[in-house]
């Protein structure tokens, strides 16, 4: 049956060509100003009939009548077409398309010319990130594009980021979806930004519809680079550059410090001639190189490019123990075997290690210690100097390391350092723990793709595409022994190792038919997909012993008490089964017209929701390819669109949520009672546990105008994101059910906003330059709550002393915003914050807590400047956010004795009838829980400000180097903001404490000195 | 060629949508299915075990244990520690100050009782059809220790949910509360079951499980806790006349690794030293094998309390002695049990300790009124050898004793005037103490009053004597000048509790929240 059908099917294509049986041949080559192009579409005007040019550029077409006409085309180039005037040899040079709006983008599963797009997506070229000095491809996307906030958790050297595409959705996860070269991956952290082609952004629902399931949050599509063109090209990039801390905080000096605790009755505090600038002592001047070499181009038919990269970064804390290395090698590899199949294949590999300092912590942690400890501690003793009640606190220990009583902690001089004078509690010496506590990630990452791509027919092509990921991630710790205070001390020498695996293949099929009919174009694309992922854990254990063992890292060492939980932590599974397709048409590139759907089976779900349904519709128009639209308006191009559609997002799941379980572990570890092994349940089963599904709408605006010039876009979304899905059963369930419910959907989001988008370009004068700007608005709404009774929140991040934590989730307000006291400054006769009595009753107590700001900004924005004149350049690049609110939880130490921000003691009442704005030193701490502690999050920050300079080509020439280009950047050094925390960029991005600033590692400042060259 | 291609990738797409079924499902791991977990003898032990862990887990846990909760407001404890703000929801208790609704030590006590009455459900539940041979002493464990937890939950917060079944999912999470009589009632059942299926102490297959005798004792709590007196001294004779509960023979032996589960325990949590906790491992909020309480109750090192000669260990230096306590052992010449439950500064620089108040925070020793505790102190025979030795203490809670039976009895035989009886439970008590029998005319009111005396000393940090005071209506006199307001008589029910459950709202909270 199959086989009539094609059999007749041909028939039909073949009676098709009888029409023009009688007409000629015509050969020619096809090139560009570097030479020939193979791959480039050619094809008869208003016929089925074409041709591909081979890697020599040569085509050849038969059946041409001398009246028709030739179209030749290529993505990235302008489409020519050529009258044949009886001719029987075409040679074509085709330009290259400089304008921005035929510029092809990358979408799911195919590409398309910009013009045609009917959806919000966004797009970072080569280009804009070659001479940046993150390392992080996240990072480099900061500011760049509207509607994308990229924020990281620390600062620290190769700490990832988060990425948050049209505000915060998912309660669980609000990741977007990584596709590297059409494979699915689990990070980017691998990839180094100088290996990267272009990168897209998929915001609205309609163009990451076609990615279902993980498209709710926003998809980022990511294309290597490849070879183009004959012969070899080589590029070299450097960067050297210096790192430091750019930031105005400042804290109590020993004076200010010794008053202030007087002042709040700690009598015991006394200036001792100390005074230690911590922030000083704890940041320091750190190095960073970057070291890329690619080579790239075509030989032997096939297209290749292949690149090493290196990056070396200490971190400004820590030195060492917080860096940075990574060697990513790449190959990507591409040959069209024959007419009718195309091969590819792209695979790199990753080695790093990071090194890390513990921050984000309430308690413990280099940073947050370094804002708390007195000042009046030493860094270290004088020789001779140690206090003896130091000695004594070590010897009072009671513990023998290596027989001897307890060593004290020293530098690498032999110094002692010094012991908390007066701080009590977990607080260590900021400088000693980053000694002390030692902490390396190795991750090797193998990450390729292979494809295959079948011409079947004329504009029916089919690929199969299969990936595979693997990832060997190794976290190893060390705390060295010391005993500070009965609350700071850890008595052995204690090591952990865990080592997990991840395991992703991803298997897509999927076959595309595009035609045109006069001017009726389609496209077509069905397609399926399975994947298989899996993280099995190989190694979980921690071990002790009471002696120091020889330098480096090995748990096997006689003496160590292990503990090893390995075989009791689960393999994290998740498997994937996805159809999908998608109907692309337009008249004349005038009216546009898609719709996709994919329906996506994931194991995440009770058996009667496991499947899920995501359809999309949008259309656009270009009126100013209108017959009425005239040629010489002010307006060259116009386009309005709009789109609907649904995506899902699984978050996280575990899996398995409506299955009641018996356990007989907790945290890995056995339930045991004297020796007797016990059992429990898991958690309670939610049989109802459905997809988290978004819904978005957007219309935009494009236009370009001024002669093409001035580049335009607006768009407005509004997102609803329903039943988003919670891990933390606990945040529904009473504490009386006994057990927690296992994952539930919690409710609705509405995240709605403008997004602009505006460049002006100017390159006819020997001065050219070239400004981009985007703007967005965000407004964040929680609309429903489920499970929870009427009227209640659910509870978000904790803090200390704030029982009833610091962030909520509550209908009608920003999701997890703050929480806590409002206030009405301080009372001018006691001292004494004044706290507002917001339920009316008379009483201060926890019901009047309410909303004191939002970790959400109202507006975010970026753009860069960029300025040529001769061979000269300078390009701006800058960002910010208003708006947004950043709750200094680092300010609210349980323990008494902390230092704090110097405003702390400036800004405090101390005489009756003073009008301060901070309360007396002896009452600060009901301040803990109330807007004192939130501050404006606005910023501004210069994020590259630099010069280059390119050899004129009549001295590289010289040379044989194609292009050589030299440049100081100062990246990070400039930052406006009202903040005076360390750094307002900087911040917890978890998903219920966003804006939580718990004493973070900040962005490093830097000043690089670049070079690259090609030849 | 092009047809075969094309034939492949149908019959593939076909393929894998007929596969995808199995392919979507992924079993969990390393769990047992509920379904037939309770078909075997051992699986029902497992999950007994897991009951008892509950219990342990809710006495000592971090911060937030029922044995300090239940500790605090008493007048023979404060909470003491590094500073008047460590740890500020146990220093609320103790202060009765701005007990908040989110308390998170009274939130987490409240949520482990729950989550041990649970699982006690859930074995109850699971054995009702049952014909496994350890069905009866199962359920009758479950059901007493299920007793065990409404009767805390009750006398600590009045009425409270009362729940019988597991939940099967959010829709049966709301659940309004019960009055205490229906709380009672249902404890009195759950322990008459018990009763009858319970081991004899003396044929207990394992010395921490509970025996009759406990629920015997338990019962007869109950009903004097009701005022129901002479319905309770069948109880307590049953317990009394048993042979295999007595005292232990040496005061300073009762609370020490000498006397685990010993002739005098009933109901007591075992923690052992061998479990190698360290900084590295130790599972903060979480279940550990250790008493973690014994590092937090230990007298302050960091240069404070120097505890030379009296072989105990520094800790973190919370629950120290009230004066009023010293007091009352002085007034009473109580010297042998004085020694077993507390030190005096005076004495601690006998045995060659010394106390720093400048070491302190602010130059004074947060709570401290003159003496450092014995009872449940930082013994360093009691801690693991060698490794983290703070982390490993091994001495057990004993949080119903038969000391406290024999008082209760003298109790109940007083108010139902057999002051002979009470006089003969009570000397029982002060003998061990070395101290004589109280006057043989000794009867009514004064006779009540040396009960409550005796007992003050007798479970000083045990944290029975706050509740003793509420029921007795003592509260306001003992407690005057503390900052205790009569709302103290319960603590709020967890604001965490009444936003999730949908059956109980602010209305519902106790009064003076």
């Amino acid at each position: 049956m199959k086989n009539n059908f094609f059999r007749n099917f041909f028939l039909i294509m073949l009676l098709s060509s009888f029409s023009v049986l009688y007409a000629q041949d015509i050969t020619g080559v096809v090139s560009d100003a570097t030479g020939a192009i193979p791959g480039v579409n050619v094809s008869v005007k208003g016929t089925n009939n074409g041709t591909a040019t081979d890697f020599n550029g040569n085509y050849t077409i038969k059946n041409v009548q001398s009246t028709d006409i030739l179209v030749f085309s290529y993505v990235g180039y302008k489409t020519q077409e050529v009258p044949v005037n009886g001719r029987t040899k075409i040679d074509v040079t085709l330009e290259e398309d400089q304008s921005a709006l035929d510029e092809v983008v990358v979408v799911g599963y195919g590409a398309k010319k910009k013009s045609l797009v009917t959806g919000a997506i966004s797009s970072v070229d080569a280009d804009d990130i070659k001479s940046v000095s993150n390392q992080r491809v996240e990072q480099a996307l900061q500011g760049r594009t509207s509607g994308v906030t990229v924020s990281s958790s620390s600062g620290s050297p190769g700490s990832g980021a988060r990425i948050r595409i049209r505000g915060t959705g998912s309660s669980g996860t609000s990741e977007p979806l990584f596709i590297v070269d059409g494979m699915k991956v689990s990070n980017i952290d691998n990839i180094p930004p100088s290996d990267i082609e272009n990168l897209e952004v998929l915001k609205d629902a309609a163009s990451a519809a076609i990615y279902g399931t993980e498209g709710a949050n926003g998809v980022i599509i990511i294309t290597t680079k490849s070879g183009k063109g004959k012969g070899i090209k080589v590029n070299f990039s450097s960067q050297l550059g210096f790192q430091f801390l750019n930031s105005d905080i400042e804290l109590m000096n020993a004076s200010q410090f010794v008053t202030y605790m007087n002042e709040a009755g700690i009598t015991s505090v006394v200036d001792n001639g100390v005074d230690t600038n911590w922030v000083d002592e704890v940041f320091d001047t750190a190095f960073m190189q970057r070291y890329d070499v690619s080579l790239s181009g075509e030989a032997a038919g096939i297209s290749y490019y292949a690149s090493i990269a290196h990056t070396d970064q200490d971190g400004i804390v820590a030195k060492e123990n917080s860096s940075f290395k990574r060697t990513a090698l790449r190959i990507n590899l591409k040959s069209e075997v024959t007419k009718w199949f195309e091969a590819g294949v792209s695979a790199t590999t990753s080695f790093i290690k990071r090194r890390g300092v513990q921050e984000n912590n309430d308690t413990r942690g280099v940073i947050q210690n370094a804002l708390v400890i007195d000042p009046l501690t030493p860094v270290t003793y004088a020789p001779g100097q140690v206090p003896q009640d130091v000695i004594d606190r070590a010897e009072n220990a009671g513990v023998l390391i290596d027989d001897v009583p307890f060593p004290l902690l020293t530098d690498s001089n032999g110094n002692v350092y010094g012991y908390p004078t007066y701080s009590t509690g977990e607080v260590l010496n900021p400088v000693a723990f980053g000694d002390a506590n030692r902490t390396l990630n190795t991750n090797n990452q193998f990450l390729s793709t292979i494809y295959g791509k079948f011409t079947i027919l004329e504009g029916l092509t089919f690929t199969s595409r299969f990936g595979y990921e693997y990832g060997d991630f190794l976290n190893e710790n060390t705390v060295i022994p010391y005993f500070v205070a009965s609350e700071a001390q850890n008595t052995t020498f204690t090591m952990s190792e865990s080592r997990v695996r991840t395991k992703r293949w991803l298997w897509e099929n999927f076959a595309s038919y595009t035609k045109s009919v006069g001017d009726h174009n389609f496209a077509l694309l069905a397609g399926y997909s399975a994947e298989d992922f899996e993280v099995p854990t190989v190694v979980s254990r921690t071990g002790t012993a009471p002696y120091t063992p020889p330098i480096g890292f090995d748990l096997d060492l006689p003496g160590y008490t292990i503990q090893d939980v390995t075989e009791n932590i689960v393999t994290f599974r998740d498997n994937l089964v996805s159809l999908y397709g998608r109907l692309s048409y337009d008249y004349a590139g005038k009216y546009l017209f898609e719709a996709s759907f994919r329906r996506d089976r994931s194991d995440k779900f009770p058996t009667a929701n496991k499947s899920g349904n995501f359809p999309a519709f949008s259309a656009g128009w270009v009126p100013s390819k209108e017959d009425f639209w005239k040629d010489d308006s002010f307006i060259n191009y116009l386009k309005v669109r709009g789109s609907w559609g649904q995506n899902g997002n699984k978050s996280n799941l575990a899996g398995n949520s409506d299955i009641i379980s018996i356990t007989r572990n907790i945290n890995g570890l056995p339930i045991d009672y004297l020796g007797q092994g016990g059992a429990q349940i898991t958690g309670f089963a939610n049989t109802n546990l459905v997809w988290e599904t978004s819904t978005q709408t957007n219309f935009g605006i494009d236009l370009r105008a001024l002669d093409n010039k001035l580049n335009f876009s607006v768009d407005y979304f509004n997102k609803t994101t329903e039943d988003l899905i919670v891990s933390d059963g606990s945040l529904i369930t009473p504490g009386s059910a006994g057990f927690t419910s296992n994952e539930f959907n919690a409710g609705t989001i509405v995240n709605k906003g403008f997004e602009f988008e505006v460049g002006y370009a100017n390159n006819d004068k020997e001065f050219k330059y070239q400004i981009n700007a985007n703007l967005s608005t965000l407004d964040n709404e929680v609309t429903e709550i489920q499970f929870l009774p009427q009227g209640t929140s659910i509870r978000g991040a904790g803090a200390p002393q704030n029982d009833d934590g610091i962030t909520r989730f509550t209908e009608g307000l920003p999701a997890w915003y703050f929480f806590g006291y409002q206030t009405n400054g301080v009372d001018p006769a006691t001292g004494e914050l004044q706290r507002v009595d917001t339920d009316g009753d008379g009483n201060i107590t926890n019901a009047d807590k309410t909303f004191i700001g939002s970790p959400h900004p109202d507006v975010l924005f970026g753009g860069n400047i960029a300025m040529q004149y001769k061979a000269f350049d300078l390009n701006i690049q800058f960002q910010g956010s208003l708006g947004n609110d950043i709750f200094t939880s680092f300010n609210q130490p349980s323990r008494p004795i902390t230092n704090k921000l110097v405003h702390y003691f400036d800004e405090r009442w101390q005489n009756p009838g003073d009008n301060a704005t901070f309360p007396s030193a002896a009452t600060i701490t009901d301040a803990y829980d109330t807007d004192l502690m939130v501050e404006d999050g606005s910023y501004m920050r210069i994020k590259q400000l630099q010069l280059g300079y390119t050899m004129p080509q009549r001295i590289s020439e010289k040379l044989h180097v194609n292009n050589l280009r030299l440049y100081v950047s100062l990246d990070d050094f400039f930052t406006f903001t009202k903040f005076r925390g360390l750094d307002p960029e900087i911040g917890n991005f978890g998903f219920n404490d966003i804006g939580v600033d718990r004493g973070y590692y900040p962005t490093a400042a830097r000043m690089i000195f670049g070079l690259a060259l090609d030849f | 060629m092009k047809k075969n291609i094309f034939l492949i990738a149908v019959v593939l797409f076909l393929g894998i949508l007929a596969c995808s079924d199995d392919f979507t499902t992924n079993a969990p791991e390393n769990v047992e299915d509920l379904e037939t977990f309770f078909q075997s003898e051992e699986n029902v032990e497992a999950a007994v075990i897991g009951i008892y862990d509950l219990m342990h887990l809710n006495y000592s846990r971090d911060w937030h244990s029922a044995f300090l909760v239940k500790l605090l407001p008493g007048d023979d404890a404060n909470a003491a520690g590094g500073n008047s703000s460590d740890q500020p929801q146990l220093q609320d208790i103790d202060d009765y100050a701005n007990i908040s609704t989110a308390n998170g030590s009274i939130e987490s006590v409240w949520n482990n009782f729950y989550s041990t009455i649970a699982l006690a459900n859930l074995v109850i539940e699971s054995l009702n059809e049952s014909s496994l041979s350890n069905r009866d002493r199962a359920t009758a464990e479950a059901k007493f220790i299920r007793a065990w937890c409404y009767f805390e939950l009750t006398t600590m917060f009045g009425d409270v949910p009362l729940r019988l079944t597991l939940p099967q999912g959010a829709a049966d999470f709301g659940l309004a509360k019960s009055p205490r009589a229906d709380i009672y009632a249902q404890v009195e059942a759950d322990l008459a079951e018990a009763i009858a299926n319970l081991p004899e102490k003396t044929a207990l297959a394992d010395e921490f499980r509970f025996s009759k005798g406990a629920a015997e004792a338990l019962m007869g709590k109950v009903l004097v806790f009701q005022e129901k007196y002479s319905e309770s001294i069948p109880y307590f004779e049953s317990v009394i006349s048993n042979g295999a509960h007595d005292l232990e023979a040496n005061i300073e032996d009762v609370w020490t690794l000498n006397s685990e589960f010993g002739v005098e325990s009933l109901v007591e949590l075992g923690f052992v030293s061998t479990s190698g906790r360290d900084w590295g491992n130790i599972a903060w909020g979480g279940r550990n094998e250790s008493n973690l309480h014994i590092q937090l109750m230990g007298p302050r090192g960091d240069g404070i309390f120097d505890v030379s000669g009296t072989g105990l260990l520094n800790g973190w230096g919370f629950n120290l002695p009230t004066a009023k306590l010293v007091a009352a052992f002085d007034a009473a010449g109580d010297t042998q049990r004085k020694a077993a439950t507390l030190l005096t500064e005076a004495e601690l620089i006998a045995a060659g300790g010394a106390v720093d108040p400048t070491s302190a925070t602010g130059g004074v020793i947060w709570d401290y009124e003159g003496a450092i505790r014995t009872k449940y102190a930082s013994r360093a025979e009691e801690t693991s050898d060698g490794g983290v030795r703070e982390l490993n203490y091994s001495t057990n809670f004993r949080v119903f004793r038969y000391a406290e039976v024999l008082l209760l009895a003298a109790e109940a035989y007083n108010k139902v005037g057999q002051d002979g009886s009470a006089r003969m439970e009570l000397n029982k008590i002060r003998n061990r103490a070395g101290l004589a029998d109280v006057n043989a005319s000794l009867s009514g009111t004064d006779l009540f009053e040396a009960i409550v005396n005796e007992k003050f000393l007798e479970l000083a940090h045990e944290g029975q004597r706050f509740w003793d005071l509420v029921r007795w209506g003592r509260a306001g006199t003992e407690l005057a000048g503390t900052g205790y307001a009569p709302k103290n008589d319960l603590f709020p029910i967890p604001i965490t509790e009444i936003d999730k459950n949908p059956e109980i709202s602010i209305a519902d909270q106790n009064p003076g929240y």
